[in-house]
């Protein structure tokens, strides 16, 4: 799997919606649930799944999923 | 010194200006660097000499801590208390010059302690330069920058166009546009669009934001001797105050980003029209951007993961303190105590609607949104907790209906009120705003007219010379 679809499980599973729809692109201002609780949650999944760590101030420099893959690869 | 002052226009960016680019050209080491510097230092001298030692302390603390902390090999214990030390200072000096009297004040009504009143002046810029060196001294700590040059550190902290009010930056992403070599030299397209920009601001304030304070100046003087509020008056004191604020920090943040431009750096945005937010959580992502960023980053993000697996619950007890932090980062006071806890309640409801998927149309979240912070600002308006609920409270009163003036005590001036309230409302509504009329830029006859013509109204229309609401806080 890649980290882009190991991401987008993720996503999923945060987000508790199978049925959506997730690309590169696809940010906080377009999933209505994507709130900072769930911008931490999804971290700490991240964080778990490739034994990798992110900094405070990482994370508010991740506009969309196609940012968290660059980082996620970026430390893997 | 005022960006819409004339010496700040006429005199001290031209100086600068020149000087800095004239060095730079030459010389590429660190001599427009330095020019920079004392233009800064001399730029917050300008309120007050005294305070300068407070400013050039507080750097050079925070230099040496991140320096220590630089040198430590990985995460020891050392680190994680060099960190600890540098943020308490940073804190308890901010605390000090902020709250002492509050606490002061408050001890001695409820404990009968009878602990002198310090009559602290708060140091300018204190509450920015606290937080954007946290800021930076949690980067070193996790390794994501460094500063080994003190000059370069004292530029990131002093420079002068978000020294005193912010945009709160990042050293990351500042230190790269000082560093760059095209950088050094003037560049017409920035200038343009930057002064374009710093005319949409001083228009703002000079115009408009001013416009509102002589206007609400009356209004609230007279009711200053506690009669009932009439229900017309007070919709304006509120509502006139929340724009008055609004275009205020939307002209400090527009000329921040013009002055910037002009000197080839690029200062993150601050302000994104917030009253087209549908949500209040929405609201605080467009209104003071980067104190939001900041608030969310190093305050609700490290709290929320002292558990690996964070409740719902703990999650709304963190997102509430967090808010409630913001609020009293404005000020000491009982009303900015409250002003804190209504947005901070607002943002729990919030969180509780998304988490249950409760559905909130667009247009009812905007009516809340416009309706909470009017009426959260009324606190940080009105001169007494006293006064404030006594606008609340005429903002339903009960009206007779048979006669205007059950209204307003001048019904003539209500009117002109009103208008430019329901004027500005629309065109910040309808219009873009300043960072969308960046992007559309074009150095064309266009935009000459428009930044000429924004340029020379102020100049115009009065000679208003207050300070930024902002300054304040």
């Amino acid at each position: 799997m890649s980290t882009f679809e190991k991401i987008q499980n993720i996503l999923l599973d945060v987000f508790n919606n199978p049925s959506l729809e997730i690309s590169e692109e696809t940010s906080a201002q377009d999933i209505h649930e994507w709130d900072s609780l769930a911008q931490i949650n999804i971290i700490i999944a991240i964080e778990s799944e490739f034994k990798i760590k992110i900094a405070l101030g990482e994370i508010d420099k991740l506009r969309n999923v196609g940012d968290i893959v660059l980082l996620v690869d970026s430390k893997s | 010194m005022l960006f819409h002052s004339y010496e700040f226009i006429l005199l001290f960016l031209p100086i600068t200006f020149a000087g800095f680019f004239i060095l730079s050209h030459f010389h590429a080491g660190n001599a427009g660097k330095m020019w920079f510097i004392a233009a800064s230092l001399f730029f917050y001298s300008w309120w007050d000499i005294a305070y300068l030692p407070l400013l050039l302390s507080s750097i050079t603390f925070n230099f040496f801590i991140a320096r220590q902390i630089k040198q430590c090999e990985s995460e020891t214990r050392t680190k994680k208390w060099l960190l600890l030390i540098g943020i308490s200072s940073n804190l308890a000096l901010l605390c000090y010059f902020k709250y002492m009297d509050f606490f002061i004040a408050n001890s001695n009504e409820v404990f009968g302690t009878t602990f002198q009143l310090m009559d602290l002046a708060l140091p300018l810029a204190i509450s920015f330069f606290t937080l954007q060196q946290i800021a930076f001294l949690v980067d070193v700590y996790e390794g994501l920058t460094e500063e080994k040059s003190f000059l370069n550190y004292m530029l990131f902290v002093s420079f002068f166009p978000q020294l005193i009010a912010g945009p709160i930056v990042h050293h990351r992403e500042l230190m790269p546009q000082f560093i760059k070599d095209e950088n050094r030299f003037v560049n017409h397209r920035n200038i343009a669009i930057g002064l374009f920009i710093f005319s949409i601001g001083l228009f703002k304030k000079i115009v408009i934001a001013s416009q509102f304070d002589t206007s609400l100046a009356s209004l609230y003087a007279s009711y200053s001797d506690g009669a009932d509020i009439l229900l017309l008056d007070a919709w304006l004191m509120s509502v006139g105050y929340y724009l008055q604020l609004y275009f205020d920090f939307s002209a400090y943040s527009d000329m921040v980003i013009g002055i910037g431009l002009m000197f080839n750096i690029n200062l993150p945005t601050n302000f994104n029209s917030p009253l087209k937010a549908t949500s209040i959580v929405d609201f605080w992502r467009r209104w003071h951007i980067t104190l939001s960023n900041f608030i969310r980053s190093y305050l609700f993000t490290p709290l929320l993961r002292l558990y690996k697996k964070p409740s719902f619950n703990y999650a709304l007890i963190v997102s509430f303190f967090a808010m409630l932090i913001m609020g009293i980062w404005h000020g000491a006071g009982w009303n900015y105590v409250l002003f804190g806890t209504m947005h901070a309640l607002a943002v729990v409801v919030h969180t509780i609607w998304i988490k249950f998927r409760i559905k909130c149309h667009k247009y009812l979240g905007w009516f809340l949104t416009f309706n909470l912070v009017n009426l959260s600002l009324i606190l940080v308006r009105a001169p007494t907790l006293d006064q404030a609920f006594s606008i609340m409270q005429g903002m339903v009163g009960g009206v007779n209906m048979s006669s205007f003036d059950q209204y307003t005590t001048d019904p003539m001036h209500a009117v002109f009120l009103a208008t430019i309230v329901l004027l500005s409302i629309a065109l910040v509504l309808y219009s873009s705003n300043a960072m969308e009329l960046k992007d559309k830029f074009k150095p064309n006859i266009f935009f000459l007219c428009a930044t000429v013509f924004l340029f020379l109204c102020p100049l115009f229309y009065s000679n208003d010379t207050t300070e930024f609401i902002y300054f304040q806080f």
